[in-house]
């Protein structure tokens, strides 16, 4: 049910055995870079390595928060409407006089829409027991609605300090960057050392057992969406800061790209099953998509075309590879134990290593 | 597309207001205003300088919001005739659609008067627009006397275009290519041509990728203001210089354009497409006759008349 670190180990030559599932995605990730590295030499540049790095960040924090959700077999639709709203209000901050106050709420607006918005989501799904999907496509329509209402035009005038978090850079690396590194090693400690973690994936490889094993299902869950906006909060942060522009139509199909970002990562949409590293990978393949793509001159029908197949075979590819190995183990080959496949009980909870 | 169109219905509008000085009060006339999508904010402009128009005129307006949605629209539409109103201002969200919502107004004797966006069919007395080839022949303009300053033999740029297959991409595109060409420019200026959605995000990340590759582009143009404005930030960032055009003269292009970030765009009259839907109606209402399609011209921004537009820009885009 936990995940590999969280994994105790009576495996042969001390090493994962999901090899071939887990690092295939690492392998199709490889593939594409040197495809596109013999097809564009401006494409294996170092600048460029860079920026493919800064395209996914903000897809990318989104895409943690998303795994979350995802692994307690829900998910967050709304990601890309609160996402506006929390850019619209940071914006008005970030547009006035630079004060202390001002500056301090230009940043923390945001962060503090999205723990509201995801914790919103949360209640309403925990609380009211609601089904994800429905209720973050409700508020989807809603934020957006409602940060539409609020403010039609963008706000664009915003003063040169905001523009540290989405332009400045860091130890020579874009800030976005360093953010996404932060909050994508941050989301792995707390699934893979913390009991909160191995309560994520307990909630959703089964629900009903890990509720008998004492488990505040309800809990977990309402804690896993304001997880979701606050890494939404952070991303409206990084986006508005990197565009220089607040945007109440900003954000439109986030939520389908850090989807996407997940299940090609092998995210599983029953629940249980997610890794923050391999999320990380599958939105870097559609980073790697996207500028390979344009550098190449493809036009954009043909490359969302390759983004569908791509999802779609990531997927099955991961399913035919599972079932594979799911055989192998009934056969009795490897004793595997704690795989994240979600197939488990609740095995060592509170087990708290 | 003659200025002189416009200048007619205003002045058959002053006419008539002064013609019938009882108009406003004997009758108080209903408009119904139905809107493609009020969250673009073109769309939220055409609104302010409608309701402008409203309240100029006297008359009361019911306003609806089509959200893109044609069956929405549609009933919108039926349900502003149902509360009784002597003229439609119709924005149509889409080209086939939206004529079910015409037919209605025609059903039940209302007359129609389109404005900016026009719908395939149904029968309407003016539409109130722009035609968007004119302003893709804008830009060409634009590129033609950049042309003539580069002293190049070919100008080589980026053209980010809008969302594949959409009506006002393709006739942006078809006015700039034809333009070009039969300015005899169509070989010596070459595009590199993506999509980014009319995204503000998209735009910039194309230029990003773009740039990455090749920074020694002539120019870059945009079918619309948002995606050139992204392109700017990428420019800015890479500590470029380059000549970049879009089209909507939003605000926000305007004060860029007077800060000498962009080099153009192309002016898309809110004021006479919204505020020219109201005055339509309450002209035909009026039995005014009206001509078939009251063009509104494009006007191409430079820093050199920047300021005739900001102004027309403050009053109809909303703070």
């Amino acid at each position: 049910m936990s995940n590999e670190a969280a994994a105790n180990g009576s495996r042969p030559f001390g090493v994962s055995i999901p090899a071939l599932r887990d690092y295939g995605i690492y392998f199709a990730l490889l593939v594409l870079i040197a495809f596109f590295s013999i097809s564009v030499p401006e494409f294996r540049t170092w600048d460029n390595a860079i920026l493919i790095l800064l395209q996914v960040s903000v897809i990318g924090v989104i895409a943690v928060g998303m795994t979350f959700t995802i692994i307690t077999a829900g998910i967050d639709l709304s990601v890309g409407s609160l996402l506006a709203l929390a850019g619209i209000l940071s914006g008005q901050f970030a547009q006035k006089d630079p004060t202390l106050l001002n500056m301090i709420l230009a940043f923390a607006v945001p962060i503090g829409v999205g723990l509201i918005g995801g914790a919103l989501n949360g209640a309403i799904i925990a609380g009211a027991g609601v089904n994800p999907l429905i209720v973050t496509l409700g508020t989807l329509t809603a934020y957006r609605g409602l940060v539409v209402w609020y403010r039609v035009n963008p706000i664009y005038d915003l003063q040169p300090y905001y523009r540290i978090v989405g332009q400045g850079t860091g130890f020579g690396l874009p800030i976005p960057v360093l953010i996404l590194a932060l909050v994508a090693v941050a989301a792995w400690i707390v699934l893979s050392f913390t009991r909160f973690g191995r309560y994520v994936y307990a909630v959703g490889g089964n629900r009903e057992a890990a509720r008998a094993a004492g488990i505040n299902v309800e809990f977990v869950i309402f804690r896993v969406y304001v997880i979701s906006g606050l890494c939404v909060g952070v991303a409206a942060l990084m986006f508005t800061s990197r565009l220089m522009a607040a945007q109440a139509i900003s954000g439109q199909g986030f939520e389908l790209q850090a989807i996407a970002a997940a299940v090609v990562g092998g995210a599983s949409l029953f629940g249980g099953r997610g890794k923050i590293s391999n999320t990380i990978v599958g939105a870097l393949i559609m980073g790697v998509l996207f500028n390979g793509f344009v550098m190449l001159d493809v036009s954009q029908p043909i490359q969302q075309m390759a983004v569908g197949i791509i999802i779609i075979v990531s997927v099955w590819l991961d399913g035919v590879l599972r079932n594979r190995r799911r055989k192998r183990r009934l056969r009795g080959r490897w004793a595997l134990k704690g795989d994240g496949t979600g197939a488990s009980s609740v095995p060592e909870l509170g087990a708290g290593k | 597309m003659k200025a002189s169109h416009i200048a007619t219905l205003l002045a058959a509008g002053v006419v008539a207001a002064i013609a019938a000085p009882g108009a406003r009060a004997d009758d108080k006339l209903t408009i119904g205003v139905s809107y493609q999508n009020l969250a673009f904010p073109y769309v939220a402009a055409l609104q302010k300088a409608a309701q402008n128009a409203c309240k100029a005129l006297g008359v009361t307006c019911i306003e609806a919001d089509a959200v893109n949605d044609t069956n929405k629209e549609l009933n919108n539409v039926e349900s502003m005739l149902t509360k009784g109103i002597n003229c439609l201002a119709f924005e149509a969200a889409s080209l086939e659609a939206s004529v079910a919502s015409i037919n209605a107004a025609n059903k039940k004797g209302v007359p129609v008067v389109q404005f900016n966006g026009k719908a395939g069919g149904g029968d309407y007395v003016s539409f109130v627009g722009s035609a968007q080839t004119d302003s893709g022949a804008k830009l060409g303009q634009f590129l033609e006397g950049l042309y003539k300053k580069a002293g190049k033999p070919k100008l080589r740029g980026i053209y980010l275009r809008g969302v594949a297959g959409q009506v006002t991409d393709i006739a942006r595109n078809d006015g700039l290519k034809s333009y070009l060409n039969s300015a005899g420019l169509g070989d010596k200026i070459e595009f590199v041509e993506q999509y980014a959605d009319y995204d503000r995000g998209k735009g910039q990340a194309v230029a990003e990728s773009l740039l990455t590759k090749d920074k020694s582009y002539d120019f870059i143009v945009a079918n619309n203001d948002d995606m050139i404005l992204g392109a700017l930030q990428t420019v800015n960032q890479f500590g470029l210089k380059i000549p970049m055009a879009g089209v909507d003269g939003l605000p926000e292009a305007l004060a860029a354009i007077k800060k000498g970030q962009l080099a153009a765009t192309v002016f898309q009259d809110p004021e006479g497409q919204g505020g020219g839907g109201v005055w339509g109606c309450y002209l035909a209402i009026k039995g005014v006759k009206l001509p078939k399609d009251l063009l509104i011209p494009f006007t191409l921004v430079t820093p050199d008349n920047v300021d005739n537009f900001v102004a027309i820009a403050d009053r109809v885009y909303v703070k």
